[in-house]
C-alpha cells in the first residue's frame, strides 16, 4: 500500500511540474502583459515596471525562479491583486470554493443517486421517465440561468434566503443548490445508465432468481458497479467545482478560487496563473487517485489484479 | 446534419462480430430501436428541428435574423415576429434558427472529436494497465489542470477566429472525462471472463480492444455523449466571448440563453424561447440517446 | 491477471434466500418516500429558520449604524495612492487621504480647502504656494507636513518606483524629465517645501485650472515613516497598505480588506473636521457583474451601485424612479479608426462612416441610459467649454462623401471590421452601428470582431485593426484631459494619427497665458480633429445608477467625486 502511495506521489510531482511549465510557457506566449489597460502606460514607465516584476530577464531564469516560487508556496505578489501574495489569496479564497463544493456536491449526490437508482429500477416508465425529465431540465439549464433564477425567486420575491453575499451560513444555500441541481442532473444520467448495466449482469439476474428483495439486489448488490461511471465523473468533477465555480462564484458574489481562476487569465496575472493552476493540479491528483481507489473498492474484482495494475491505477 | 446515432454506429461497425451472434449488432440494434416508440418520437422531433434550423434560410417566411429594426425592439408576438423581437428588433425565430446551425454543428462535431479521443485514449489505458495506463492517466490529469482561458486566446491569436479551432478547443477538454470514464469501464470488463476467454482464444489486443471492450463500454459512452452534447453548446458560447466561434450579429443557442438570462426580468421571451428549442433538442436527443443504450447493449442481445 | 479467476467472483452471491416479492414491494417504495422526505427537508429545514421573520436587510441595519454600503466596480489592485489606475480605486482614496484641496458638495470645477487651509498663485498661475491648516493630522494622530506631499510626489516620479500614472504629476516643472531618469536627484522638480506649512509647486507653464488637477488621487500624500518602515521609498507594493499598517489622512481609515469581499473604512478621529463627518464607516464592495450588483441592490445589501445594466434602466424608470440616477459624466465613447490602414487612410471614408451614425436612435434605442449624442469628442463641460459642432447624423452627406471617396452606393468598398473588446454593450452598439452603415451606405461587408480585453489592448497598441471601440474618461475637469491624447507622440494616441497643426494648438494653448486664449486654442485644436476624423465620436458617457432614498448629501459629479465626508444617511419612516 505505502508503495503504491508513493509510486503515485511521485508520478504527482511530476506531473505538477509539468503543468506549472506548460503553463508558464503558454502564458508567456499569450498575447498582452499584466500592465495593459485601456490607459496605456508610457513605455519609460513601463520598461521599469517589468524590471521591477522581473519580467526583463531571460526566459530561462523567469521559469526557474517561477518554479522556485511554488516549491516556496508561492509567496510572490500577485501581479492583479498586488497588495497580496499568491498564497494569501489562495488561503483566503480555497475555504470559500471548498465550502460551496462539498455541500455542492452533497446535494447532488443527494439528488443524483436516489434518482438514477430509481429511473433505473423502473426503467421505460413514467417514474423513469419523469425523472429523467426533471433531470434534464437540470442539465438544460446551465448555471447562469438556474443561479439567477433562484436568486430571484427564493433571494428577491419570496426573501427566504439572501440573494447573494458571503458572510452568514444561510448564504451558503442558494449557490450550493444551484450546484447541486446542476452536477445533481448529470449524476442521475450516470448513474441510471452504470445501474442498467449493473442490472443486466449475471449475478444480478442469480439473485433476483433466488428471490431476493428488489431494494435489496439495488442498494447492496447493484449499486456498487452501477456507480462506477459516477466514481470516475466525481473526481474531476469535484476539482471542477472548486476551480470552476466562477459562474456561481460571480451569480451570487462569493469571494472563491473560481474568480481568481478566470481573472487571473483575463489579468495575465502570472504569479496568480500559476497558483491557481497548482491548486487545480493537487486537486485533480488527488481526486482521481481517490477516485481510482474508491472504484477499487466498489468493484472487488480490480482487488485481485496484478500488482502491477494496482500500482499502476 | 448527421444523424446523432452514425457516431455511435461507427464504433459498431467494428463489432459485426461472429463472436457472439450471427447477426450484426447494427442491424439489431436498429430494429431493437425502432421498437422503442419514445426513442423513435425522439428521433424524428431531433430531425425536424435539425431540418428546420438548416432549411431556414430557404425559407421565404423567416426573417432575417441579423436585420435590426430600433424602431420595432423587444416587441410581442406577432404576425410578423412568431415569438417578438430582441433588443435591437430582430426576429427572434429566426435567429434562434439561425443559432441553431451553429450550435448543432458544434454540439456534434465537437462531441464526435471528444467522443472518438476519449473512447481510443480511455480503452487503451485501461486495457494495457501498468506503466502505460499511469503514464496516459497522468497526462489527462495534467491537461485537466491547464488554464484553458488561455489555452484559448493563445489559439485564436495564432490561428485567429477559425471554426475548426472551435472544434480543437472543444475536443481538447471534453474527452478527458470521457477517457477516465471509459477507463474505468475497461479496467473491470478486463477482469471478466469473457475477456479472459477471449485472451485464451489467442485473439489479439486490437481485435479484443475493437470487438469486445468497446461494445461493451457504448452505455456509459452514449450516456456521457449525450451529456457532453450540451457541455459543448454551453462552452461554445463562453469560447465566442473569447473570440472564438461565433461573431456578432450572428448568434448561437450558447449566446442567445446567456444574452437572454440577462434579460430574464425585462424580457423573459429572450430566455425562453430559446431555452425551449435548446431543451427540446436536448431531451430527444437525452431519451434518443437512452432508447440507443437499450438497442445496443451487447448483453441484453444474448437474450 | 493470473491471479483473476481464483478470486471470489461475485460477493453479493451469499446473501441467504428470502421469500420471493414483488418487484414493487414495499422496498422499493419505501425507498422513494424517504428520497422524497429526504428531499423535502433539505428544502424545507433551512425555511424554517429564516422564513420565521422578515430579515432586517443588509441597508437598515447599516442606517442604524451609520454605514454606507458601495458597490465599487472591480477589487481593488491596490490602496497606495501613488500606484492606483483604476476609478474605483480612486473612490476609496478619496475616502482616506485629503489631498491639498478637495471637492465641492455640488459643484464640479470648486476646489474646496483639503490640508491647504488657503493658496495662492503667482500672476500667470505657474507658481502656486500652499498653506496648510496647522490641524491636519494623520490618522496615527502625526501632523500634516508639506514634507509629506513633497515625499509623496517624489515617491511617484521616481523612475526606480515606475508609478503607472506619474504623468499626471508632469505638470510640475522637471518632473518629466526626472522621472524618464533624464535628471538626477528630485530637487530638479518644481516642488519646494519653503516650512512644515507651506509648500510651492512650481509648473510647466501657466496652468489657471491646476486646483482641478490637484483633486486627482495620483496628488495625494503619504505618511513617510510608515512607507519607510516596510520599505524603502521606491519599493512598490510593502506591507504599509495593509489594513493594520495602513495611515491615511483622510475623513476614514481602513478597517479591513478581503479580496473580492469588501474594503471597509471607519472614521478617522485624527481628521481635522472629524466631528463634522456624518458617517461612521463605509463599505467598499467589489461587484464586478452589472446583473448581480442590481440584485444585491434589490436584496438591501447596497446603498449604491457602480453602475446599471442598460436594459433594466426602463424598467426602473417605470416602476422605481425614486432610486434611479442619471447624470452627465465626463466620458467619451467612440471608434478609434487606424488611419494607417486602407480604407480608413481616407478622410472621406471616415467622414462618411461618422455622418452615417445616427447617435441619436443609439442612445434612445441601444444605451438607453440618457447618454447624449456626441458632435465632438471633448463633452462639454458646463461654464468652461462646448466643443465645436463637429459631426452629427447626415445620410446624405455620408453618401456623397462615400461616392467622393470612390465607393458610390457603397459600390466596391472593401470593407472592414469593427473591433471590440467583449461585453454586451459594446457588442449592441456595434451590431447597431454595423446595420446603420448598411442601411445608410448600403456597405454590407462590415463584420465585428471580439477580443479578449488584453487581447484587444495588445491590437490597438500595434495598430493591427481598423475601427475599434474606445472609451475616454477625464481626469479632472478640463478640456485638456482629453485633446491632448490626440497629439503625435502620445501613448494613448493609437490611431496612427498625426496633424502638426494640431499638435501646435494643444501646445499653445499649454502655455497660453490666459484662459480665453487657451479655450479658443482647444476648440480651434478639436475643429481640426474633427474635421480629420481619426476618430468616430458616439455618444458622451452618463453614470447610470441606484441610490437608496435614505443616502442624504449625494450630488450628481461629473468625475464621480464624493466627498465621503458630506455624505450623510437617514432612516426614513418604515411602516411594519
Amino acid at each position: 500500500m505505502f508503495k503504491i502511495i508513493l509510486s503515485r506521489f511521485l508520478q504527482g510531482v511530476i506531473a505538477l511540474v509539468s503543468v506549472l511549465t506548460l503553463t508558464f510557457f503558454l502564458c508567456r506566449l499569450t498575447p498582452g502583459n499584466p500592465f495593459d489597460n485601456d490607459k496605456q502606460i508610457p513605455e519609460h514607465i513601463r520598461a521599469k515596471i517589468e524590471e521591477a516584476w522581473g519580467l526583463d530577464q531571460p526566459l530561462v531564469v523567469q521559469w526557474g525562479k517561477s518554479l522556485l516560487n511554488a516549491a516556496q508556496g508561492f509567496p510572490q505578489p500577485s501581479f492583479g491583486n498586488s497588495g497580496f501574495s499568491v498564497r494569501e489569496i489562495i488561503a483566503q479564497s480555497f475555504p470559500v470554493s471548498f465550502t460551496i463544493a462539498v455541500f455542492g456536491m452533497l446535494i447532488a449526490l443527494a439528488i443524483g443517486v436516489p434518482a438514477g437508482v430509481i429511473s433505473a429500477s423502473r426503467r421505460n416508465t413514467g417514474v423513469d421517465y419523469s425523472i429523467m425529465s426533471l433531470a434534464l431540465f437540470g442539465i438544460c439549464l446551465p448555471t447562469f440561468v438556474i443561479g439567477p433564477m433562484l436568486a430571484i425567486v427564493f433571494g428577491l420575491e419570496l426573501g427566504w434566503f439572501p440573494a447573494l453575499g458571503w458572510g452568514e451560513p444561510a448564504d451558503l444555500v442558494l449557490p450550493c443548490v444551484t450546484l447541486g441541481l446542476f452536477y445533481g442532473a448529470y449524476i442521475a444520467r450516470l448513474s441510471r445508465s452504470g445501474m442498467l448495466d449493473t442490472l443486466s449482469q449475471d449475478f444480478i439476474r442469480t439473485a433476483k432468481a433466488k428471490g431476493l428483495p428488489e431494494w435489496r439486489i439495488l442498494i447492496i448488490h447493484a449499486l456498487r458497479g452501477g456507480l462506477i461511471p459516477v466514481v470516475n465523473y466525481l473526481g474531476p468533477a469535484f476539482a471542477g467545482l472548486i476551480s470552476g465555480s466562477f459562474v456561481v462564484e460571480t451569480i451570487f458574489n462569493m469571494p472563491g478560487l473560481g474568480t481568481h481562476f478566470i481573472n487571473a487569465a483575463g489579468n495575465r496575472d502570472y504569479s496568480l496563473i500559476q497558483g491557481t493552476v497548482a491548486v487545480l493540479a493537487v486537486l485533480i491528483l488527488v481526486a482521481n487517485f481517490l477516485a481510482d481507489v474508491l472504484q477499487i473498492l466498489l468493484n472487488p474484482r480490480l482487488r485481485g489484479g496484478s500488482a502491477e495494475t494496482k500500482a499502476a491505477s | 446534419m448527421v444523424e446523432p446515432e452514425i457516431p455511435n454506429q461507427d464504433t459498431t461497425v467494428n463489432t459485426s462480430g461472429r463472436v457472439e451472434k450471427g447477426s450484426s449488432l447494427g442491424r439489431d440494434a436498429w430494429y431493437r430501436l425502432k421498437k422503442n416508440r419514445v426513442a423513435m418520437i425522439c428521433l424524428w422531433v431531433f430531425v425536424g428541428i435539425t431540418l428546420l434550423c438548416y432549411l431556414a434560410p430557404l425559407l421565404p417566411f423567416i426573417a432575417d435574423p441579423n436585420e435590426t429594426a430600433l424602431d420595432n425592439k423587444t416587441a410581442g408576438p406577432s404576425l410578423k415576429h412568431w415569438v417578438g423581437t430582441d433588443h435591437l428588433g430582430r426576429d427572434v425565430f429566426a435567429r434562434i434558427l439561425a443559432g441553431g446551425r451553429i450550435s448543432l454543428a458544434v454540439g456534434f462535431l465537437a462531441t464526435f472529436v471528444s467522443m472518438t479521443i476519449g473512447v481510443v485514449y480511455g480503452t487503451v489505458a485501461g486495457f494495457f494497465g501498468g506503466r502505460l495506463d499511469a503514464i496516459m492517466m497522468r497526462i489527462v490529469d495534467i491537461l485537466y489542470a491547464m488554464p484553458f482561458l488561455i489555452f484559448v486566446i493563445l489559439l485564436t491569436t495564432f490561428f485567429g477566429n477559425k471554426l475548426w479551432l472551435l472544434f480543437v478547443a472543444i475536443g481538447a477538454v471534453e474527452w478527458l472525462t470521457m477517457a477516465r470514464i471509459v477507463r474505468g469501464q475497461v479496467m473491470s470488463l478486463t477482469k471478466m471472463e469473457f475477456i479472459e476467454a477471449a485472451r485464451s482464444l489467442g485473439l489479439g489486443n486490437a481485435r479484443i480492444i475493437f470487438r469486445h471492450l468497446i461494445p461493451n463500454t457504448l452505455g456509459p459512452v452514449i450516456i456521457y455523449t449525450t451529456l457532453t452534447v450540451p457541455a459543448v453548446m454551453r462552452l461554445e458560447a463562453v469560447l465566442s466571448f473569447l473570440g472564438l466561434g461565433v461573431m456578432p450579429p450572428d448568434s448561437s443557442w450558447g449566446t442567445l440563453i446567456k444574452e437572454g438570462a440577462d434579460r430574464i426580468v425585462t424580457t423573459p421571451g429572450l430566455l425562453i424561447y430559446p431555452a425551449i428549442i435548446f431543451s427540446v433538442t436536448l431531451f430527444s436527443l437525452n431519451f434518443l440517446g437512452d432508447g440507443l443504450r437499450d438497442a445496443l447493449d451487447p448483453k441484453t442481445s444474448k437474450d | 491477471m493470473s491471479h483473476l479467476l481464483s478470486m471470489t467472483p461475485f460477493i453479493p452471491n451469499h446473501s441467504p434466500c428470502q421469500s420471493r416479492r414483488k418487484p414493487s414491494s414495499i422496498g422499493q417504495g419505501r425507498l422513494f418516500d424517504s428520497t422524497l422526505l429526504g428531499f423535502c427537508f433539505l428544502i424545507l429545514a433551512p425555511l424554517l429558520f429564516s422564513s420565521a421573520c422578515r430579515r432586517e436587510t443588509k441597508v437598515e441595519k447599516a442606517n442604524r449604524e451609520g454605514i454606507l454600503i458601495l458597490g465599487n466596480g472591480a477589487e481593488p489592485k491596490t490602496l497606495d495612492p501613488q500606484l492606483i489606475q483604476s476609478v474605483g480605486d480612486g473612490n476609496i482614496m478619496r475616502a482616506v487621504f485629503e489631498g491639498l484641496v478637495t471637492f465641492h458638495e455640488t459643484e464640479d470645477s470648486v476646489a474646496l480647502p483639503g490640508v491647504a487651509e488657503r493658496w495662492e498663485p503667482n500672476e500667470d498661475f505657474s507658481v502656486w504656494t500652499f498653506h496648510f491648516r496647522p490641524d491636519a493630522k494623520w490618522s496615527n494622530g502625526d501632523p500634516v507636513t508639506a514634507n509629506d506631499f513633497a515625499y509623496a510626489y517624489q515617491r511617484i516620479l521616481e523612475p526606480a518606483f515606475a508609478s503607472p500614472y506619474a504623468s499626471m504629476l508632469y505638470f510640475l516643472t522637471g518632473a518629466e524629465e526626472f522621472n524618464k531618469g533624464d535628471t538626477d536627484g528630485f530637487s530638479t522638480v518644481g516642488v519646494k517645501v519653503i516650512d512644515d506649512r507651506t509648500l510651492e509647486l512650481s509648473l510647466i507653464g501657466p496652468i489657471d485650472y491646476f486646483t482641478e488637477i490637484l483633486k486627482h488621487a495620483t496628488w495625494l500624500p503619504v505618511h513617510q515613516a510608515t512607507i519607510e518602515k516596510f520599505g524603502d521609498m521606491t519599493d512598490p507594493f510593502t506591507d504599509w497598505q495593509r489594513p493594520e499598517n495602513h495611515v491615511g489622512n483622510g475623513p476614514f481609515q481602513i478597517k479591513s480588506w478581503r479580496i473580492n469581499h469588501s474594503v471597509v473604512v471607519e472614521r478617522n478621529p485624527h481628521y481635522w473636521d472629524a466631528e463634522n463627518v456624518k458617517l461612521n464607516g463605509i463599505v467598499f464592495r467589489p461587484l464586478p457583474n452589472e446583473y448581480t450588483e442590481e440584485r444585491a441592490f434589490r436584496d438591501g445589501q447596497l446603498h449604491y451601485t457602480y453602475v446599471l445594466p442598460s436594459n433594466l434602466v426602463e424598467w426602473y424608470r417605470e416602476n422605481r424612479p425614486e432610486v434611479l440616477r442619471t447624470e452627465p459624466y465626463a466620458g467619451s465613447y467612440f471608434y478609434r479608426c487606424n488611419v494607417t490602414k486602407p480604407p480608413m487612410d481616407d478622410k472621406r471614408v471616415r467622414q462618411a462612416l461618422a455622418f452615417a451614425i445616427d447617435r441619436k436612435s443609439l442612445v434612445e434605442n441601444v444605451t438607453l441610459g440618457g447618454q447624449s449624442p456626441a458632435y465632438g469628442f471633448t463633452p462639454p463641460f458646463e461654464g468652461v467649454y462646448d466643443p465645436p459642432k463637429g459631426v452629427n447624423f447626415d445620410p446624405e452627406k455620408a453618401r456623397s462623401l462615400l461616392a467622393e471617396a470612390g465607393y458610390p452606393d457603397g459600390k466596391g468598398f472593401p470593407g472592414f471590421e469593427i473591433l471590440i473588446n467583449t461585453t454586451e454593450a459594446h457588442r449592441a452598439v456595434a451590431e447597431a452601428v454595423q446595420a446603420m452603415w448598411k442601411e445608410h451606405l448600403n456597405i454590407d461587408n462590415v463584420a465585428i470582431n471580439n477580443q479578449e480585453w488584453k487581447v484587444f489592448q495588445r491590437t490597438l497598441h500595434d495598430l493591427n485593426y481598423e475601427v475599434a471601440r474606445s472609451g475616454w474618461i477625464g481626469d479632472y475637469v478640463h478640456p485638456t484631459t482629453f485633446l491632448t491624447l490626440w497629439q503625435t507622440d502620445d501613448t494613448n494616441n493609437e490611431t496612427g494619427w498625426s496633424n502638426a497643426e494640431y499638435d501646435r494648438l494643444i501646445q499653445e494653448a499649454l502655455q497660453a497665458a490666459d484662459p480665453e486664449t487657451r479655450l479658443a486654442r482647444l476648440m480651434d485644436a478639436e475643429a481640426i480633429l474633427l474635421e480629420e476624423l481619426p476618430i468616430l465620436p458616439i455618444y458622451w458617457y452618463t453614470r447610470v445608477y441606484l441610490l437608496d432614498p435614505s443616502v442624504k448629501n449625494w450630488n450628481p459629479s461629473v468625475l464621480d467625486h464624493r466627498p465621503f465626508q458630506k455624505v450623510d444617511l437617514e432612516t426614513p419612516e418604515r411602516k411594519e
